[in-house]
C-alpha cells in the first residue's frame, strides 16, 4: 500500500537508518559520545541550542517514525479479513453514497458550476483530510503516552509518523477523487497538478492545530470534547456542501474562517475553475509556513511538563 | 566532572503533586513558565506538592553497577526517569555521556497484534537503534529470549514471561553506555534471571554502567558493588551494597514497627498474642560465632490453651533468607498455655553463623494442625541480634563475599 503510494524505495530512503548499535566495548572513544544534561533551565534560555536539538531530534526520529507507522497502519488493518481495503472503504462509500444520490436528483439544492454530487463529495473529501491531520498527532500522543513516560525518544517521531499516516490517506482520498472525476466525465486539468499544494496547505494547518492541541488534549480531556463539538459547527461554518456566502453578514463566516479558503481554492483548482480566494488563500498559506515552527516549539515545550504529569 | 565519569547527578530533587487537578493546573503554569522562558523556582513547594527526590548526588563512571534500594514510593523509579531524560529534575542536574536504554519497562512500544520479530524492531528503534543494525542481532535476540518458535506469532499470544523476556533481550543487545533497570527481572523464570545475570556481568565487565533498582536482596549484591539506599526521595546511604542492604532492612524494620502497634490486643479472635522476643548471649555479655544464645517468648493468653507448641526460625537480616527453623519437641512437656502472662525458652548451642546481624521470628502452633495461634516477627519487626566477631581475614572474607555460615572444617590434604 505504503509503495503504491509513494513508491517504496523512495518511502524508505527518507527514513534512512540514523543510529548505530553500540560498540562491544566501550567507551572505544570517549569523545564520541553525546553528553547530554538535564536540568530545570527553561529550553528557551538557550535558543539556537534548542533550534539545533530540534532539527537533529526531526533527523533522528526519521527511523523511528518509520517504524511507527508501520506499526500503526499493521496494528489497524491486520485484525480484519479485509486488512488494507479497509483505507480505501471509507471513500469508495462517501464517493457511491454521493453517485447514487446524483443518479437519484436528490442533491440539486445547490447551483455550482460543477455536478452538485461531486462538489459535495470533493469538499467532504478535503474536509476529511483537514480533520485527519489534527486528529492524528493527537492520537499518537494518546497511543504513546506510557511510552513516553519510561523512554526518551525523539517526541518528533510521533509528529512525523502521524503526518505520513495524514499524507497517505490524503493520497488514497485524491487518487479516489480522479475515479469520480473520470466517472462523472470532468477533464482533469492542468491545475489539478497544483491541486496537491494547496491540499498540502491544508494538511499544514490541521498539523498547526493539532501541534498546539495534542499536548493541551494530554492534560484534560476537555480539550477533546470541546473540540468534537466545535468540529461539527466548524464543518456547517466551511463552505464544505454549499458555495462561499457572498452577502454580508454571512460573509463574515467565510473571511474568519481559516479552513474555507483552503478548501475552496483546493477544489477550485481540482475542477479547473476560476479562483475566488487566491488572497486570503495565500495569507493563510503563508500564515501555515509561518506558524508551523512556531507550533513545533509550543509543542516541543510544552511536552515535557505534560509527560511526567499524565504519563503514569 | 572525571573525564571518564558517564553520569553525573549533582543535588537532584524533584517533586510530584499529590491532587491529579491541582497538578495538571501547575502543569498549565509551568508551560506558560516555558514559553517565555522564566526560570521557575524549583526550590519551593507548591500546596500539594511533596518531595519524590531530595538532594541526590552521586557519580558513575564506566564498569560501575549501582543498586538503588529504597521502599515503594522511595524515588527510585524517579531517579532512573531522570536519568534517562524523560523527566528534567525541579533542583540540580544530571549529566549523562553516551547512549542510554532504559528498561523502566520492557518491551516499550510492542503492539500485542504485531508479531515478535516486528515488535523487536519497533522496541530497537524506540531505544535509538536502526533495523539495518537490528538485522544483524535478530537472531542472538531471539535465542537469547527463547522463543524462537515463536517470533513470527502475535505477540498477543505471548505469556507475560515471554514478553518480558524478549523485551528484555532487545535492550541487552543493543549495548548501550548506560542501562537502566527497573525491577523487571521479576518476571522471568530463575533460569531466565541467572541468563540476564551473566548476560549483565558480562557488560558491566566490557564498561557499561548499570543503575539497577530491585527488592531482589540477592539480585541486587549479585551484581551492584555499590548501592544508594532511599528513603523518601532522600539518599540515606550510599556506600557497599552489603551494608546498604543492612541499612535497607532497617528502614523496613521501623516500618514494620510502627504498623503493629494497632494490633496488640488479645480478644476471643486473637486468643493468645507474643509480646516480645528476646534473644542474648549465654554465659557471655556478647554473642560470638560458635556460642549460645538465649531465645525467650513472652506471651498472653486470654485463657487456657491446649495442646500447643512453639518455635522459630533464623533469618538473615533483610528477611530473604531463612536460615533454620526449629519446633519444640516437647515429649508431653508442654501441652498447654495457660491463661495470663508466661515465658517460653530455649537456648541455641554451638551457633555456626558468620558475624553480622540476623533475625529472628517465632510462633506459637496448635500442636495437632500446625497451625499458628500467635505470631511474633512475620507481619511485625522480628527480633534481631548481633554476632560479634574479631577483625580477622576470615571474617573480612565471610563478609566480602557474604557468607553466612561459617563451617567447622577439617581440611585432610
Amino acid at each position: 500500500m505504503l509503495s503504491l503510494v509513494l513508491g517504496h524505495r523512495a518511502f524508505v530512503a527518507f527514513f534512512t537508518e540514523v543510529k548505530r548499535v553500540g560498540t562491544a566495548t566501550k567507551p572505544a572513544n570517549e569523545t564520541t559520545l553525546r553528553e547530554v544534561v538535564y536540568a530545570a533551565t527553561p529550553l528557551l534560555r538557550e535558543p539556537l541550542m534548542l533550534l539545533r536539538n530540534m532539527a537533529r531530534d526531526l533527523i533522528d526520529s526519521r527511523h523511528l517514525a518509520y517504524r511507527l507507522l508501520i506499526r500503526s497502519l499493521r496494528s489497524q488493518y491486520r485484525q480484519s479479513l479485509l486488512g488494507y481495503f479497509w483505507v480505501v472503504i471509507a471513500p469508495i462509500a462517501a464517493t457511491g453514497g454521493v453517485l447514487f444520490l446524483s443518479k437519484q436528483n436528490v442533491l440539486q439544492t445547490v447551483e455550482t458550476t460543477v455536478p452538485y454530487g461531486l462538489y459535495v463529495f470533493s469538499g467532504i473529501l478535503l474536509w476529511q483530510i483537514f480533520t485527519d491531520s489534527y486528529q492524528r498527532p493527537i492520537q499518537w500522543l494518546w497511543t504513546f503516552r506510557s511510552v513516553m513516560g519510561r523512554v526518551n525518544f525523539p517526541r518528533e517521531a510521533l509528529i512525523l509518523g502521524a503526518l505520513c499516516e495524514v499524507l497517505i490517506q490524503a493520497g488514497i482520498r485524491v487518487v479516489m477523487l480522479c475515479f469520480v472525476l473520470v466517472w462523472f466525465g470532468s477533464e482533469i486539468g492542468a491545475t489539478f497538478l497544483i491541486a496537491p499544494l494547496a491540499i498540502l496547505a491544508l494538511i499544514g494547518f490541521g498539523l498547526i492545530v493539532g501541534l498546539v492541541l495534542a499536548p493541551m488534549s494530554l492534560l484534560y480531556g476537555d480539550v477533546e470534547r470541546g473540540m468534537n463539538l466545535a468540529m461539527v459547527f466548524w464543518f456547517l461554518m466551511t463552505p464544505v456542501v454549499y458555495n462561499p456566502p457572498t452577502g454580508w453578514p454571512a460573509s463574515l463566516l467565510n473571511q474568519v474562517n481559516p479552513v474555507s479558503p483552503l478548501i475552496v481554492t483546493a477544489r477550485e483548482l481540482v475542477f479547473g475553475m476560476p479562483l475566488t480566494q487566491l488572497i486570503p488563500f495565500l495569507v493563510v498559506s503563508t500564515f501555515v509556513m509561518a506558524t508551523l515552527l512556531v507550533s513545533w516549539l509550543l509543542f516541543r515545550l510544552a511536552l515535557p511538563h505534560l509527560v511526567e504529569r499524565v504519563s503514569g | 566532572m572525571n573525564t571518564s565519569s558517564l553520569i553525573e547527578v549533582r543535588s537532584i530533587s524533584k517533586k510530584y503533586c499529590g491532587d491529579l487537578k491541582k497538578s495538571l493546573w501547575y502543569g498549565l503554569g509551568d508551560i506558560g513558565k516555558e514559553v517565555i522562558g522564566r526560570i521557575q523556582n524549583g526550590e519551593r513547594l507548591r500546596a500539594g506538592e511533596f518531595w519524590a527526590l531530595r538532594n541526590v548526588s552521586f557519580t558513575l563512571s564506566p564498569g560501575d553497577a549501582l543498586g538503588l534500594l529504597g521502599r515503594n514510593g522511595a524515588g527510585k523509579t524517579t531517579l532512573l526517569r531522570v536519568l534517562s531524560g524523560v523527566m528534567r529534575p525541579d533542583v540540580g542536574f544530571a549529566r549523562v555521556r553516551g547512549e542510554v536504554a532504559p528498561l523502566i519497562e520492557l518491551g516499550a512500544g510492542f503492539s500485542p497484534i504485531l508479531t515478535g520479530r516486528e515488535n523487536i524492531y519497533i522496541n530497537a528503534a524506540i531505544l535509538g537503534v536502526s533495523g539495518k543494525a537490528v538485522d544483524e542481532i535478530i537472531d542472538e535476540i531471539v535465542d537469547f529470549a527463547e522463543i524462537s518458535d515463536f517470533i513470527d506469532m502475535p505477540i498477543q499470544s505471548y505469556s507475560e514471561g515471554m514478553k518480558a523476556r524478549l523485551g528484555f533481550s532487545v535492550a541487552a543487545h543493543l549495548n548501550p553506555d548506560v542501562m537502566l533497570v527497573d525491577e523487571v527481572l521479576a518476571v522471568g523464570d530463575l533460569g531466565f534471571q541467572r541468563k540476564c545475570l551473566n548476560r549483565i556481568s558480562r557488560y558491566i565487565s566490557q564498561g557499561g554502567i548499570l543503575v539497577f533498582v530491585s527488592h531482589n536482596m540477592h539480585l541486587i549484591q549479585s551484581i551492584c558493588q555499590r548501592s544508594l539506599v532511599l528513603d523518601g526521595g532522600q539518599a540515606v546511604f550510599d556506600g557497599p551494597t552489603a551494608a546498604a542492604v543492612e541499612r535497607y532492612a532497617h528502614l523496613n524494620e521501623t516500618s514494620r514497627v510502627n504498623s503493629s502497634i494497632a494490633t496488640s490486643e488479645v480478644t476471643d479472635a486473637t486468643p493468645v498474642m507474643i509480646d516480645a522476643l528476646s534473644v542474648e548471649a549465654v554465659d557471655a555479655t556478647e554473642i560470638y560465632s560458635g556460642g549460645s544464645i538465649r531465645l525467650t517468648l513472652m506471651y498472653r493468653a486470654l485463657r487456657n490453651i491446649e495442646s500447643v507448641t512453639w518455635g522459630f526460625s533464623l533469618w538473615t537480616r533483610d528477611q530473604e533468607v531463612r536460615i533454620a527453623t526449629s519446633v519444640a519437641k516437647h515429649d508431653g512437656q508442654l501441652q498447654q498455655l495457660r491463661a495470663g502472662s508466661g515465658l517460653l525458652s530455649c537456648v541455641v548451642r554451638n551457633l555456626p553463623l558468620v558475624p553480622r546481624t540476623y533475625c529472628v521470628k517465632s510462633g506459637i502452633y496448635d500442636s495437632i494442625t500446625g497451625w499458628p495461634i500467635a505470631r511474633f516477627g512475620w507481619e511485625n519487626a522480628p527480633a534481631s541480634f548481633e554476632i560479634k566477631g574479631a577483625t580477622n581475614e576470615a571474617n573480612s572474607r565471610h563478609r566480602i563475599d557474604n557468607d553466612i555460615v561459617d563451617l567447622d572444617v577439617r581440611w585432610l590434604s
